[in-house]
């Protein structure tokens, strides 16, 4: 939900489109998945600090390194052998 | 005369590269064996190799590679030269990946024609502790004359310099 409250602060989507739309494609699921939506819409917590937002892109990718933990600093590297 | 003019650009990437690196250079030296195979076992035949590799480590991901292997079937010898950008997992220092391009020469090129070859090495330690000089290189490379894509499985013996 924080990841879709940035996309919308970062795209200027008004949030009542997105809620909207949302709302639409839960009325359209599985009860299952319906319920587990709805309680997490319902979760919706204060808005990310926009002001924060270029921090927050400039981190981006190092923080993507740290998902595929490719971040390596050293220069001794096993592949350079083949 | 082009081959000359390959070399040179190289050599002058590699010195480029030297200049903007903040550290010393690493390199590495190791003896090593090779299963090949291509998808072209007509004009390209699959080979067990022995040889060696050169690696120096210009900056913490770029680094220029190259080697020479004896094919003991086919009885040609070939050798390589080029960049690679390479990335190591922090969780594991003994595993990597690089995606290079290298020059292909060889003293049959009926059998391993000269071109450029775009490559991704794999390279780990399956035993670091016990044998920390040993790895196991899997790599796939693709001719970008002859279209040829070729798998090596090998070994490598670190003889010094890097791991």
């Amino acid at each position: 939900l924080k990841t879709l409250d940035f996309l919308v602060k970062l795209f200027g989507v008004p949030g009542d489109v997105v809620i909207a739309i949302l709302n639409h494609a839960i009325e359209n699921a599985p009860q299952e998945i319906a319920d587990a939506a709805r309680a997490l819409l319902a979760k919706i917590e204060e808005p990310l600090d926009v002001a924060n937002l270029s921090g927050a892109l400039a981190e981006l990718p190092e923080e993507l390194m740290k998902v595929f933990k490719l971040d390596f600093d050293g220069r001794s590297h096993r592949s350079d052998a083949g | 005369m082009r081959h000359a003019s390959i070399v040179a650009g190289l050599l002058l990437g590699a010195a480029f590269l030297a200049t903007t690196a903040s550290a010393a250079i690493v390199p590495g030296f190791y003896l090593g064996a090779n299963g090949v195979w291509t998808d072209s076992q007509e004009t390209m035949p699959s080979d067990f190799e022995l040889g060696g590799n050169v690696s120096v480590s210009l900056q913490h991901r770029l680094s220029v590679v190259g080697c020479s292997y004896y094919g003991l079937q086919q009885e040609y010898l070939r050798a390589s030269a080029g960049g690679r950008y390479t990335v190591t997992d922090v969780d594991n220092n003994d595993f990597s990946i690089g995606v290079g391009l290298q020059y292909h020469v060889s003293s049959d090129e009926a059998l391993r024609p000269k071109e450029w070859a775009a490559d991704v090495t794999i390279g780990f330690a399956p035993v670091p502790k016990d044998m920390p000089a040993l790895t196991v290189i899997l790599q796939g490379s693709h001719g970008l004359t002859t279209e040829t894509t070729a798998a090596y499985v090998g070994g490598r013996f670190t003889l010094g310099g890097a791991r």
